[in-house]
């Protein structure tokens, strides 16, 4: 890995930069530089500052591999992740170039590669920079920070009220040569039903390409022995709790999708937890016959994919009632209470996730009691790891797509990637049964309603008025309320969508309304305090919460700080929230502190008067002596909040069907648990 | 206008597939756990559906501080599978509308398992 621009780094990095790092893949450059020691921890004392530059670099990754022609009719380059805005070559000769952190990209790379050792090179353009030259080009859209909504790259990778600002480059996924024959799979849909008599229903979509092209068999360009010249034989097997199924088909010419069916007399349903049991049934998809016995029983298929389903029915009640309008999710026909948590990324640097980080997640929710999931939109489309273990456990996953807290342009580059990426994600997690919503956007609609300089930054003279008389450029809601509705339409019905949340669905309403459909409640934490939740009356509270420090450890690992102090120099560096040390202070009072949310002092005196002094929004009994009952009380103060919010929209069955709170993750890497988790056993918890 | 005064509900939330039955036992008692007034409620809560009871006056009154109030102890049959059965205790304040507003006064820590 090398930069292609050094001058924007620290003088004394430069040349080593432009000679190069080693890099490993998957990886992104931050952690290479880390692991080769020429930065420190991005989370430590005030280190994001200070490396700010990295987001400035052009960084090339290059890589030489030896490589033989196995004698498959195609050999295929494949990126399943690159994060972002690259240019590849092999050999010297252009292969392609990329523009969304969330998309797998193909290319047929039969004539580029060469007997031996060859030469892949990726560049990648400076993300923070590429935002700003494309908003130069398409335009401002309102967004926080950086221009983050310029690109199919992760948000809060730019900076959140939550997390660091390490916006970086990098192969976040795995990429190498696939070489094949004959047909390969390129997307299976395996979407579950279930009929009035308990019978399960499976219906299969298998997206296949061949390797001669569309319509077009592999023999055309390459003849092989005992590989079929016409159709292509698909066959689906069901298995696991003591199913046996299969249906077969064949693809014919011209085609490239497939659809078999699959009935599953007595299927055992799948519960979300606390409701029934979580029983999965393995898919096995084979397509293509190789070899010299094709077309008998004994041939080996040219492509396989395995994954799991669950048989289960979801469907969401808004129908408008007394209270207003429910959102209430139903499986298998029953309503669910939805308990659960937002999951933010959990690492600021994606690519040290793996299998046993998810697993300690999922723990850490199945011992809240928690029975949902909520994946918020300004991150990743997450590991099949983590669906996988909220199918085996019984937690119902809430997905946003990844598009959060800003306005998006809908030019012809914007919208081909959108749309290949939502036909990819959507395909990808089809076979979940824990995936229940798709949501369409965080935020973006009560931002365009409610947020101020949203409307008016996107007012266009030059395009067709608007029925209230003015030109408006297009803000992102073609994805949420057009594009996404018609794609479910084509590739998943089964599942519920809502464009945005929070949404009402009555028209003419202000879409964070609390009784109509979903709705976020941060004017607790940031200007009421926490005994405001009961002013509301949520039919489904999907975000809310209240802020805290991480554990002590993690705290005292990264913020160096002499003395501690709740306004040092690196605490304020990881306090992320707009005034959060103020906030955490007037929460308390009358809870753990005296005085009233309201009070303010002048020089000093509570509530008195301009000519006493400065202003302050902080009273001198806010000032704890000891750092140490400070932390603690910041974590109690959460712990408390977000139960007194929880168990008074419990109180409202019926009218409330469910809770979400975030998961409080600090700017700090850590697993320890905070005591809200704990409080969380008590609040969700089971008795009996 | 008549003012309906602020009440003490025992909120309790079935979040089973099956109905729940049994009694609740409220207790007002001191912090060195003299029980001072009590009330006994037989609830019946269907499958996924709540439960009210508004409590005695004897039982939710207040002493001076500090002070500890009811504490409610299930002694009812959990049928099998109801095992989720959620119990708070919250203020309920005067009608509004179609419907009620319930407020948990925490401040002296009522709520309990």
């Amino acid at each position: 890995m090398a930069a292609l621009n050094p001058q924007v780094a620290p003088e004394d990095l430069r040349d080593r930069l432009a000679n190069g790092v080693e890099a490993r893949v998957p990886g992104e450059a931050t952690i290479d530089l880390l692991r080769a020691g020429l930065i420190g921890d991005p989370y430590d004392g005030d280190n994001e500052q200070a490396q700010q530059w990295i987001g400035d670099v052009d960084w090339r990754f290059t890589c030489q591999f030896d490589w033989h022609d196995d004698g498959s009719q195609r050999h295929d380059l494949v990126a399943y992740g690159l994060d972002t805005v690259a240019a590849l070559e092999l050999n010297g000769r252009p292969v392609g170039s990329t523009q969304n952190a969330y998309r797998t990209y193909r290319w047929d790379v039969r004539n580029l590669l060469k007997d031996g050792g060859n030469t892949l090179v990726v560049s990648f353009t400076s993300p923070v920079r590429e935002g700003e030259r494309r908003q130069t080009i398409l335009g401002y859209y309102p967004y926080d920070s950086h221009p983050f909504n310029q690109l199919r790259k992760a948000a809060s990778s730019f900076g959140w009220d939550w997390g660091i600002d390490v916006a970086n480059a990098g192969i976040w996924q795995p990429i190498g040569i696939d070489s094949w024959s004959g047909v390969r799979i390129a997307q299976v849909r395996p979407l579950v039903g279930v009929d009035d008599q308990g019978g399960g229903l499976l219906t299969v979509d298998v997206d296949l390409e061949r390797a001669g092209g569309r319509g077009r068999s592999g023999t055309d360009e390459k003849a092989r022995p005992g590989t079929q010249s016409g159709g292509i034989p698909v066959r689906v097997h069901l298995g696991g709790n003591s199913a046996d199924a299969q249906a077969c088909s064949c693809l014919n010419a011209g085609a490239d999708t497939v659809r078999l069916v699959l009935r599953v007399p007595d299927v055992q349903l799948w519960w979300p937890r606390g409701y029934g049991d979580h029983p999965l049934y393995t898919v096995d998809v084979m397509a293509g016959q190789e070899g010299a016995n094709a077309g008998s029983d004994e041939s080996r298929p040219q492509a396989v994919w395995t994954g799991r389903v669950g048989f289960r029915t979801v469907s969401v009640d808004t129908a408008a009632d007394e209270d207003g309008r429910p959102f209430r999710i139903s499986v298998n026909g029953v309503p669910v209470h939805a308990h659960g948590y937002n999951w933010i990324p959990d690492d600021a640097f994606i690519t040290r996730m793996n299998k046993d980080r998810y697993q300690r997640r999922m723990e850490d929710l199945v011992e809240s009691n928690s029975n949902m999931v909520r994946i918020w939109g300004g991150g990743y489309y997450e590991s099949d790891d983590l669906y996988d273990l909220a199918d085996e456990e019984g937690v119902m996953v809430w997905q946003d797509f990844m598009f959060a807290c800003a306005a998006y342009p809908e030019d012809p580059g914007n919208w081909s990637e959108v749309e290949a990426e939502a036909r990819e994600q959507i395909g990808r997690l089809s076979p979940h049964p824990s995936l229940v919503v798709w949501n369409g956007s965080n935020e973006n609609y009560t931002a365009y309603a409610d947020w101020g300089g949203f409307k008016n930054a996107l007012v266009d003279p030059a395009a067709v008025p608007n029925m209230y008389g003015y030109g408006e450029r297009p803000w992102g809601d073609g994805y949420y309320s057009d594009l996404f509705p018609r794609l479910f339409a084509q590739l998943d019905p089964t599942r519920i969508y809502l464009p945005s949340s929070p949404m009402s669905f009555t028209k003419y309403t202000s879409p964070n309304k609390d009784n109509d459909g979903t709705v976020h409640i941060w004017d607790v934490w940031n200007s009421k305090g926490y005994k405001a939740y009961r002013d509301y009356r949520p039919r489904f509270a999907d975000e809310f919460g209240y802020q805290a420090p991480p554990a002590w450890s993690t705290l005292t690992r990264v913020v160096h700080d002499s003395p501690l102090d709740p306004f040092g120099t690196q605490m304020l560096v990881h306090q992320k929230a707009i005034d959060g040390n103020i906030k955490l202070s007037r929460g308390m009072r009358s809870h753990l502190t005296p005085g009233d949310f309201y009070d303010i002092s002048y020089g000093g005196v509570v509530n008195g008067r301009r000519s006493d002094g400065p202003h302050s929004w902080l009273i001198p009994s806010d000032r704890w002596e000891d750092i140490e009952d400070w932390h603690w009380a910041c974590q109690l103060q959460q712990a408390q909040a977000v139960r007194f919010g929880v168990e008074y929209m419990r109180s409202l069955e019926q009218v409330n069907a469910g809770t979400a709170s975030p998961s409080g993750s600090p700017p700090a890497t850590s697993s320890l648990p905070l005591p809200s988790l704990y409080s969380a056993q008590g609040f969700r918890g089971l008795l009996g | 206008m008549p003012v309906t005064p602020d009440q003490l509900v025992l909120v309790m939330v079935n979040d089973t597939r099956q109905a729940w039955e049994g009694q609740w036992r409220v207790e007002r008692h001191r912090l060195d756990g003299t029980v001072l007034a009590d009330q006994i409620a037989q609830v019946s809560i269907p499958a996924g559906r709540q439960a009210q009871v508004v409590l005695e006056a004897s039982v939710a009154a207040f002493g001076a501080p500090p002070r500890r109030s009811s504490w409610p102890v299930p002694t009812g049959r959990v049928l099998p599978g109801s095992s989720t059965i959620r119990l708070r205790l919250w203020t309920k304040l005067s009608d509004r509308g179609a419907g009620c507003e319930y407020r948990r006064d925490d401040q002296y820590g009522l709520a309990s398992q």
